[in-house]
């Protein structure tokens, strides 16, 4: 039986389509994606973790569906949030960032990374909660969080999600 | 440029959540589509 590595409960893993409608899919309100990057963004204690190949679909989507010039803005700005993991070619970009870098959560609206296959064939070896951004957003507490990440008084948000 | 900038670059693209995700599904089907094979089986053989 393979170990199940231990997960860091502020990290997280925000598939592609989240990076993409994050920029993408309207403003804050009725933006799930959006709402849920700005938590992350709004706390330093909190880290995004993604690959090099989970970027790169997030930017080709950005530029098939905007245009390049956003889509390399967006990684310039993207680099300086994200923790970087490497994989092997040819594993599922959030799956192994999750995995490689021992994230606790995984965002995507990717419906078969939450069904119950999926969640067995996982389970023995990634211990990871996969919810929606809509989830992420709903069960977000950032108190609970802090206590458990860092320890102590949470202090409030303690960055600019728009700088 | 800052997260501010961006989004308002952003703005004029305004496209749905499912659009989005047909697009990434699209990309890695043809990133990946060459032998790769199941992508949970494909995470857990490499990382084992």
């Amino acid at each position: 039986m393979p170990e199940t590595p231990e997960t860091d409960p502020a990290r997280i893993v925000a598939d592609a389509d989240v990076l993409v409608a994050d920029l993408l899919a309207g403003d804050e309100s009725g933006n799930p994606a959006r709402e849920a990057m700005d938590a992350i963004r709004s706390h330093s204690w909190l880290e995004l973790v993604a690959s090099d190949s989970l970027l790169d679909d997030a930017e080709a989507v950005l530029a098939d569906l905007a245009d390049p010039d956003l889509a390399s803005a967006w990684r310039e700005r993207i680099e300086d949030l994200r923790v970087r993991v490497d994989h092997p070619p040819g594993d599922h970009p959030a799956l192994a960032s999750a995995y490689r870098g021992q994230a606790a959560h995984l965002l995507s609206a990717d419906e078969s990374l939450r069904d119950a296959g999926a969640s067995a064939a996982l389970g023995s070896r990634l211990n990871v909660s996969v919810k929606t951004p809509e989830g992420f957003v709903a069960l977000f507490d950032a108190e609970s969080l802090y206590e458990a990440a860092e320890g102590g008084s949470y202090p409030g948000p303690d960055r600019d999600p728009r700088a | 440029m800052n997260w501010a900038d961006l989004f308002e670059r952003a703005e004029p693209h305004r496209t749905d959540r499912e659009t989005i995700r047909e697009r990434l599904d699209a990309r890695r089907d043809a990133v990946g589509g060459e032998g790769n094979g199941d992508e949970t089986d494909d995470a857990e053989d490499s990382d084992a």
